[in-house]
């Protein structure tokens, strides 16, 4: 024990200063685009760059619905809407489409009406609106009009309003087909502000806790993260709690003394601690999947500390420790080589990931292998009953696994084997999703699927192909099939456009004569349109605008989220409303490029994000083929190549093996199953390495079988907890874990067949 | 453009004319009464607006409607050209030239409860109307058949917008409504009573007849 004393010193050093390390630098990211890989075409690239940021990301959807599901009264509903405005938490709250509010006009827009308009100003248009102007006088009258009329005679700006408006259809509540009145809800904080997320859905709950009568449903990216957030941390508080019990119950039968538990929980923690640590320093953020799939990889760290309490239950620890040795070590450096090919394998998440498991797995080896001997108790020492039996490796079971595999595969033929869709890693019900779309298209929200983007160097030259977008959209309406879109060149023209506008704005004479004439058929002063002459004259003189005069206007949020610098080209972004046939879209727009140049492109954001985990997964599989070959030439060399071949042999089969089973039983598989099947391999290649190690001593033999049912008894126990919830990537990562180590052990135990001699 | 603001007044006119107020003061309450007994709800206007965006006054015929089954008000201008304004509880409805625009009221609380009044006194529900407006009303005249209702907003949000409505009568009929809008301008609505019942509908056979003087009936605001 006296020997002991510094390490621990060390171990105890190490940890110490791994937390004040960690809680200098330790910040935590929740940006998916981290975790995914380096995207490779223009629509992934767009996907990355947008993610969480796109068009109507703060809107939340609040649907309410009465018991006998009739319309709700409108008073009611704006009686709920007034009281959502009072909260800080909202920008805007609406139950219909929002009215043009010339209060509300920022002022760069107002102050240049006649330059963001394609609609030319001229007599006889003046004629037209001022007769216009004087019958609506016969319902309207008040100081708003008047200003109106003095200022902007033809609503120029009122035009603008109404194109710049966030929904798209004609008046009236809004109203799903059953009848649920939506509310939307534009939160003040950005969608991936979790926290800001939940306090506005706390205020929505206050609002709505005095209309228990109603049938409530929040629906929106922000409510979905916050309410997921409460929902998976108390679900998984709860179910590790219950796995920690079940794993200490197998470790309390197998091993029957109390210190197992700090013993098996020493290299676990300090390799989490000491891995995290590392991620911390190397990488400026760590994502928060890291840590959570990082726990889940780790956990081959909970077998260590098993094989040497096995071992020891005869024999002195430390020399346990020297026997069980070489067998740990190639588990461990076969494990570390797989991780480090993840690491390598292009997303930064996911080197977070190989840098966590690979540093945290070796810590947690080293602090088995050198810190646990001294402490780990020596119940009963005996000595060995003799020589062991000869351990034949067959391959038996592995040939029924090929051949159940073979059966699943043919029976399931035709079933797609992957899911690619982002929203199935989301572990948002699928009704709640149903309701979403239907509540957008009550409300008429921009398309969140699809937009088309226009990318050049120079900004300028996007604004330019922006606006020949625009007018072809504009020219061919029936052919792409669109209900309306929204450009950033109408708050933000090009130059050339800007300064053809303003040379064709008429000069002082000229209007001066227009308004005469036009005023003289109503009952309207000219002189009262004084202000209007001096606006266009004023608009005659503007510069272009740019992108700095709305740095302080409200339109700031709207014009970011249709224009953005990527590091090296301008990307403006199209919103689309009402997008009925994509393909027929699709097909528009390669015409459009073939006739007119450019790279006008329809971005699918659910096809990019499907085909950047289909690339992201080809790309994982292809580097841990890689780490395959490297890790048996790793262990042919360590040991015999009929062992090597045997062991790789026994993994893959069953690795492949559950996973056609998870995938006949639970359907396509997701990024959850993969890395939970990477786990499933590192178990099984320890399974498999020990049980296929040549074994002198028959009590050796019998230590290290007891080794390896109490592991894999306290994975399947604690996977299993977790596989029994209903939130997806825990169901995923649990059932896929539980069966596979189960399917490992059971494998490897039946083609390392002991031969007992009779003496 | 804050159109909604608009309509509330030729709204609140709408409702004026279709049935006066009754209030507490026992003149008031009996004249009231007989106003709504004679009341049409179909009735034929002049409207004059005064403004200093005018070269002269605007002058508007039409007819105003209200429906009691579904409580939808309309303001119909036939000249100088048709137009149609329809208030229904939730909305505004403009319609032109076969074009129809819609517009909330729920916008607009201020207007809301204008409405609500208004609805309340068709109700025969009067309070409401005291909530809103500061009531006075004076007979005159020998046999006092010439009664005036004045109206003063009573709350900031309508002050901000009306001065004063005065509603003048004359035995159980409202001749016309005077409206004195904040920033100075001021408008004019004189109901021709003698429209036949058969001729309703035809509002241009209506219009331009009859004797109305209305700056003996809506005086000009002092300057």
């Amino acid at each position: 024990m006296i020997s002991a004393w510094p390490r621990i010193v060390a171990w105890l050093l190490l940890l110490g200063g791994c937390a004040l390390l960690l809680m200098a630098r330790l910040q935590f990211s929740y940006d998916l685009g981290l975790f995914l890989p380096s995207p490779e075409t223009p629509a992934q690239k767009v996907l990355i760059e947008r993610l969480g940021t796109g068009p109507a990301s703060r809107f939340m959807f609040l649907g309410l619905a009465s018991e006998g599901s009739h319309s709700l009264d409108a008073e009611r509903v704006a009686t709920i809407a007034d009281a959502l405005r009072s909260s800080p938490e909202f920008n805007r709250v609406l139950s219909e489409p929002p009215e043009a509010d010339l209060e509300q006009i920022p002022t760069p827009v107002f102050d240049n009406r006649y330059l963001l308009s394609e609609e030319r100003l001229s007599g006889q248009k003046l004629i037209d609106e001022l007769r216009l102007r004087a019958a609506q006088y016969a319902l309207f009258a008040g100081e708003e009009f008047n200003y109106l009329l003095r200022h902007d005679p033809t609503h120029a700006s009122i035009d603008l309003l109404s194109r710049l408006a966030a929904t798209r259809g004609s008046g009236g509540a809004w109203q799903t087909p059953e009848n649920e009145s939506v509310l939307l809800i534009e939160t003040a904080a950005p969608a991936f502000d979790v926290a800001a997320q939940e306090r506005a859905v706390a205020a929505i709950d206050t609002v709505l806790a005095s209309e228990s009568d109603l049938h409530v449903t929040l629906t929106g990216v922000g409510a979905f993260s916050a309410s997921l957030k409460e929902t998976i941390r108390s679900e998984a508080e709860w179910r590790s709690l219950w796995a920690s019990l079940g794993l200490i119950a197998v470790l309390l039968i197998a091993y029957r003394q109390l210190r197992v538990i700090l013993l098996a929980a020493m290299p676990l923690l300090s390799g989490a601690l000491v891995g995290l640590t590392a991620v911390a320093v190397l990488f400026d953020e760590v994502h928060g999947i890291t840590l959570a799939f990082g726990f889940t990889l780790l956990g081959v760290a909970i077998d260590y500390p098993l094989h040497l309490l096995s071992h020891s239950r005869t024999q002195w620890a430390t020399k346990a420790m020297r026997g069980i040795w070489p067998t740990m070590r190639l588990g461990l450096l076969s494990t570390l080589l797989a991780y480090l090919a993840i690491a390598f394998s292009g997303a930064v998440g996911l080197a977070q990931l190989g840098v966590f498991t690979a540093v945290g797995l070796a810590l947690s080896a080293a602090v088995t292998r050198w810190l646990l001997p001294p402490l780990t108790a020596h119940k009963r020492l005996q000595e060995s009953e003799g020589p062991a039996p000869a351990t034949v490796l067959r391959l038996t079971p592995l040939v029924l696994l090929l051949t159940g595999s073979a059966v699943l595969l043919l029976w399931q033929w035709g079933k797609p084997v992957w899911n690619n869709d982002l929203a199935a890693l989301s572990p948002v019900p699928a009704e709640l999703l149903t309701k979403d779309q239907s509540f957008r298209d009550a409300v008429g929200t921009p398309e969140m699927r699809y937009v088309v983007a226009l990318s050049e160097a120079d900004l300028q030259a996007v604004l330019r192909a922006t606006e020949k977008l625009d007018q072809a959209l504009a020219k061919s309406s029936h052919s792409h099939g669109l209900e309306g879109w929204q450009a950033v060149t109408l708050l933000l023209p090009s130059r050339e456009t800007w300064e053809r506008r303003r040379d064709a704005l008429p000069g002082p004479q000229t209007l001066s004569s227009w308004i005469e004439e036009a005023a003289a058929g109503t009952p309207f002063k000219a002189q009262a349109l004084e202000p209007f002459a001096q606006a266009v004259a004023q608009s005659r003189q503007r510069e272009p605008l740019t992108l700095d005069d709305f740095s302080d206007s409200p339109m700031r949020g709207w014009i970011d989220n249709q224009l953005y610098f990527n590091g090296q080209n301008w990307i403006s972004l199209v919103t689309l409303f009402g997008v009925k046939q994509p393909a027929q879209l699709s097909q528009w727009l390669s015409q459009y490029r073939e006739g007119s140049g450019g790279n006008a492109m329809l971005v699918d954001f659910k096809g990019a994000s499907e085909s950047l985990v289909a690339d992201y997964r080809g790309h994982t599989l292809k580097v841990l083929l890689i780490a395959l070959v490297l890790i048996l030439m790793l262990l042919s060399w360590r040991t015999r190549m009929a062992r090597s071949l045997w062991c790789l042999a026994t993994v893959m089969g069953s690795v492949v093996f559950s996973a056609l089973c998870l995938w006949t039983l639970g359907g396509p598989l997701n990024l959850y199953h993969m890395m939970a099947l990477l786990l499933v391999a590192g178990l099984g290649l320890d399974y498999a390495l020990f049980l296929s190690r040549p074994e002198t001593l028959l009590q050796g033999q019998r230590d290290t079988r007891h080794a390896l049912y109490a592991c894999a008894a306290s994975t399947i126990v604690a996977f299993g907890v977790l596989g029994l919830s209903g939130i997806p990537a825990l169901n995923a990562l649990g059932s896929t874990v539980a069966l596979g180590s189960a399917i490992c052990l059971l494998t490897a135990r039946l083609g390392a067949r002991v031969r007992y001699r009779t003496r | 453009m804050k159109t909604s603001s608009y309509w509330f007044l030729a709204g609140a006119l709408l409702l004026i004319a279709a049935q006066p107020s009754k209030a507490q003061d026992q003149g008031l309450e009996q004249r009231m009464a007989a106003v709504a007994q004679s009341m049409q709800t179909e009735i034929g206007f002049e409207e004059r607006r005064h403004s200093d965006i005018l070269q002269q006054p605007a002058i508007y015929l039409g007819e105003l409607r209200y429906d009691r089954a579904s409580g939808l008000m309309t303001k119909h201008v036939e000249s100088p050209q048709r137009i149609e304004m329809q208030v229904s509880e939730r909305e505004v409805r403009i319609i032109q030239e076969g074009r129809s625009q819609r517009f909330s009221l729920r916008q607009r609380p201020e207007m809301r409860a204008l409405l609500a009044t208004f609805r309340a006194l068709l109700e025969s529900h009067t309070d409401d109307l005291k909530r809103y407006f500061t009531l006075s009303y004076s007979e005159a005249g020998a046999d006092l058949e010439h009664w005036r209702l004045t109206l003063t907003p009573r709350h900031r949000e309508l002050a901000r917008r009306v001065d004063k409505i005065l509603i003048n009568g004359r035995g159980a009929q409202v001749d016309a409504i005077c409206t004195y809008l904040a920033n100075g301008d001021w408008q004019s609505l004189a109901l021709r009573h003698e429209v036949a019942p058969d001729m309703i509908g035809n509002v241009s056979d209506n219009v331009g007849e009859g004797p109305t003087n209305h700056s003996a009936i809506c005086p000009a605001p002092e300057a």
